[in-house]
């Protein structure tokens, strides 16, 4: 009998069945990657796992004892530890103090030393080979990539039996990726178990030895990983046969440019960026992490103050704020959906034309009609998934909720389209969704600049790449025969591409 | 279904008009002459102040503010109309302006401060309520005010077919305020603010002008109430204001306005104002010593914002 095992797991909420006979199981040592489209249910499953939600029906029960779980706290207590996909650090806090927060053992004093907290705080940068940073740091001052890093660090010091990883790994960069399955293989060699959610198959198959697939709130499959093929895969996530991952490239790019960057500087972020985006081009925006390339985007959409010139149409423009760059037919898809992206606490309609409302505008009043209109237009272009118009975006799942981000910037009638990793999280029926969208706007002339954290994206979706190193565009490759993996590692390290 | 949909979007909204309505059958069981045309009335007439003083209220909440400069913005509105140029009905013409831009610029002053240089709502309005009285008593030199103009009086106390003017007024500017909030642009980006400033910043919505100007229109619906309650008193007064800050705000949250800002509804406001000026009548109908009236007065409305909350956390 597994060790640990998940029975019959029901959970609804007002109108979704979001689990409906459930089963997981697994045994100590193992690593079993748990697969599925965006909103088959497994989030819903770590999270009664975790104590965020209350099952309906189900058992769970590990090393033939019941657990009985009531809140977070008590699934933490009993070894159950969690790193979500969406962040849950505090960024006014320093980076021991979310390291320890409701966990740190006080003694008989009831004190909290600071000084005890932070030397804990580097011997576990060092227990776990990463590059020490300053414990007394605010959190919101780390990258997105270092906060992911120390969400893991966070359950890893809590040194659960179970522990999760819920798409841990979609805002790292290779090196970090790799870290954190380093880490996985030796928790599972100390006989733990491990349940790695991610939407990259390779990563998958290089570290999980089983794989369970849900679909539509109950599992569909449990298999040895090295018995699975991919297309089965698929087709087991979906329910049906999808064709090629990757929509086949095609260019689209025109003569006129589109927008130009001239010596852009901003802070130590951006040094003398140059950048030409030609009219139905894909850009793709490439090196290693932190390189500049999140200051890059803000930059072009009036979120840091920058020196230099930006040219769009043969008019040098001033990008102030977001609203400056909206009015020169910009729209940015960002960083983090729910924090930038959408308001998860309104409806899908009210977020649609958030961006654009200028274009429901009858002279003073808004246009209910106008509203129907381009709401029902934009939901239909991207395919969202949803009861009506009115849901609360923040009751739709992560891919849902990205093309909302994507149907609300896209309102706006944009010419050039920024890309910020617009696949993160997201399932790979809803990425091919995404590529084929992209491709559709570039084949309408708009210019895209695309950036994503997962190289294989770039290689196979942009019609140019530029790599980015230390704030610089350290080079440009416009050879389609020329992107590579291997070639843009090798001009971020100021080589030619071969 | 759909009546079910609509019941539920609303729920907050149903709840505030049938507390109030429940309070008001209470107390007209138990002292019949409450229910009298004559006293309903006087209840009118009392939340129509609230009610106006409530509409700006709203618009700061929804941002996720507060503006606890309106007791003197009142008391300097009520003083001013009183005393310009003799405070005459022809003043008026052109001391009513005069009071409502000074209003205007004063909340302004609040959403500047607040929105550009990032100070805390409850600190700004609490220093400009406290400059605003300083400023009033240096320049009336503590005197009282004056009596108020023959048509302030008919605005205050008279009715027009047979309905209090005061009710006119207010409903004309709830009609105003629900334009605003749920068929204009602005409304669309109060409430988006108040939810996430970050997306609305990222949707191209001039955040900090919009949180200005929601500053902007409480201090002239302050100083709209302070001129019409001049009118319902008769004279005016220094700190006449000074009820109508609680009441504002206590109104707003009964509505079902939620005080992390981001949702809300004027029309709850209303019921909120309502339920208030009920409140204050049946506590002076028990007959209960002053002191006893004021605690019981903060603790039932203390109760019933804690109740509003829980039902605005609950629906979410």
């Amino acid at each position: 009998m597994p060790d640990f095992i998940m029975k019959n797991i029901c959970k609804s909420f007002p109108g979704v069945k979001a689990l409906d006979q459930a089963n997981f199981h697994a045994s100590r040592g193992d690593i079993v990657a748990l697969l599925g489209e965006n909103g088959a249910g497994k989030s819903t499953l770590i999270k009664v796992l975790c104590g965020e939600h209350k099952p309906d029906e189900g058992e769970i029960i590990f090393e033939g004892k019941t657990l009985k779980i009531q809140n977070t706290r008590s699934a933490i207590e009993q070894k159950i530890c969690a790193v979500y996909q969406e962040l849950s650090l505090v960024p006014e806090l320093t980076i021991a103090q979310n390291l320890f927060l409701g966990f740190y053992e006080t003694g008989k004093t009831r004190m909290v030393s600071e000084k005890d907290m932070e030397q804990k705080t580097r011997d576990l940068f060092v227990e776990y080979g990463l590059e020490p940073l300053d414990p007394g740091m605010q959190v919101k001052k780390l990258s997105l990539a270092q906060k992911q890093v120390l969400e893991i660090l966070k359950a890893l010091n809590r040194e659960g039996e179970i522990m999760i990883f819920d798409e841990a790994t979609s805002a790292l960069s290779e090196k970090y990726a790799n870290w954190l399955m380093d880490i996985i293989r030796r928790l599972a060699e100390e006989k733990k178990i491990i349940i790695f959610i991610s939407h990259r198959l390779d990563e998958i198959r290089k570290l999980c030895n089983r794989v369970i697939v849900f679909r539509a709130g109950t599992d569909v499959a449990d298999m040895k990983m090295e018995e699975a093929e991919n297309d089965e895969l698929v087709r087991l996530m979906l329910g049906r046969e999808i064709g090629g991952y990757y929509p086949k490239k095609e260019v689209f790019t025109k003569e006129e440019t589109a927008i130009e960057m001239r010596n852009v500087t901003s802070g130590h972020k951006l040094t003398d960026v140059n950048l030409v985006l030609r009219k139905g081009e894909i850009l793709g925006v490439g090196g290693l992490a932190g390189q500049g390339q999140s200051e890059l985007f803000l930059a072009l959409f009036g979120l840091i103050p920058y020196k230099g010139e930006i040219v769009i149409n043969g008019k040098t423009v001033s990008l102030g704020s977001p609203r400056d760059a909206i009015k020169e037919g910009i729209a940015l898809i960002p960083e983090e959906r729910g924090l930038q992206g959408v308001v998860l606490a309104q409806s899908i309609r009210e977020n649609i034309v958030l961006s654009s409302l200028n274009r429901i505008k009858n002279h003073l009043f808004l246009s209910e009609e106008k509203e129907r209109r381009i709401v029902s237009e934009m939901m239909d272009a991207f395919a969202v998934k949803a009861e009506s118009p009115e849901t609360l975006v923040g009751t739709l799942s992560g891919g849902n909720q990205q093309k909302v981000v994507l149907a609300k910037q896209l309102a706006t009638n944009p010419d050039i389209l920024l890309m910020f990793d617009i696949t993160r999280g997201v399932d790979v029926g809803t990425k091919k969704e995404m590529f084929n969208v992209v491709k559709k706007y570039a084949s309408e002339g708009k210019a895209i600049l695309f950036f994503s954290t997962d190289t294989e994206e770039l290689v196979n979706v942009c019609n140019s790449i530029i790599v980015m190193n230390h704030g610089r565009v350290a080079g440009r490759i416009d050879d389609e025969e020329l992107i590579t993996r291997e070639n843009i590692i090798r001009v971020s390290m100021g080589e030619k591409a071969v | 279904m759909k009546g079910n949909v609509i019941f539920k979007k609303h729920q907050n909204l149903i709840f505030s008009y049938l507390a109030a309505l429940l309070l008001f059958a209470a107390i007209s069981v138990y002292k019949p002459g409450f229910a009298s045309v004559n006293h309903i009335k006087v209840l009118a007439q009392e939340s129509a102040i609230i009610g106006i003083v409530a509409i700006g209220q709203t618009f700061v909440i929804i941002t996720g503010g507060i503006d606890l400069s309106v007791a003197w913005m009142i008391s300097i509105a009520a003083i001013m109309v009183t005393r310009l140029g003799g405070g005459g009905n022809e003043a008026m013409i052109w001391s009513v302006p005069l009071i409502l831009v000074m209003t205007v610029f004063f909340g302004l002053v609040n959403g500047a401060c607040i929105a550009y240089l990032r100070m805390p709502p409850i600190v700004m309005t609490l220093g400009m309520n406290i400059i605003l009285q300083g400023g009033l008593v240096a320049v009336t030199q503590g005197a009282p005010g004056s009596y108020a103009s023959d048509l302030l009086v008919v605005l205050g106390q008279k009715a027009f077919l047979g309905i209090p003017w005061l009710l006119w007024i207010w409903g004309l500017f709830t009609v105003l305020a629900m334009l605003l909030l749920f068929r204009m642009k602005y409304g669309r980006e109060l409430f988006a603010i108040g939810n996430n400033s970050v997306v609305a910043n990222y949707s191209g919505i001039n955040v900090n002008a919009v949180i200005m100007w929601s500053y902007g229109f409480s201090g002239l619906t302050a100083g709209l109430a302070g001129i019409l309650l001049a009118g319902k008193v008769g004279s005016s007064y220094l700190g006449m204001g000074d009820a109508l800050q609680f009441q504002s705000i206590a109104a707003v949250a009964i509505g079902g306005t939620s005080m992390m800002g981001g949702s809300g509804n004027y029309l709850g406001s209303v019921a909120g104002a309502f339920t208030i000026t009920i409140l204050l009548g049946i506590l002076a109908a028990l007959n209960l010593p002053y002191g006893v009236q004021k605690m019981a007065y903060g603790l039932i409305v203390l109760g019933s914002v804690l109740m509003a909350a829980r039902k605005i956390k609950n629906s979410r």
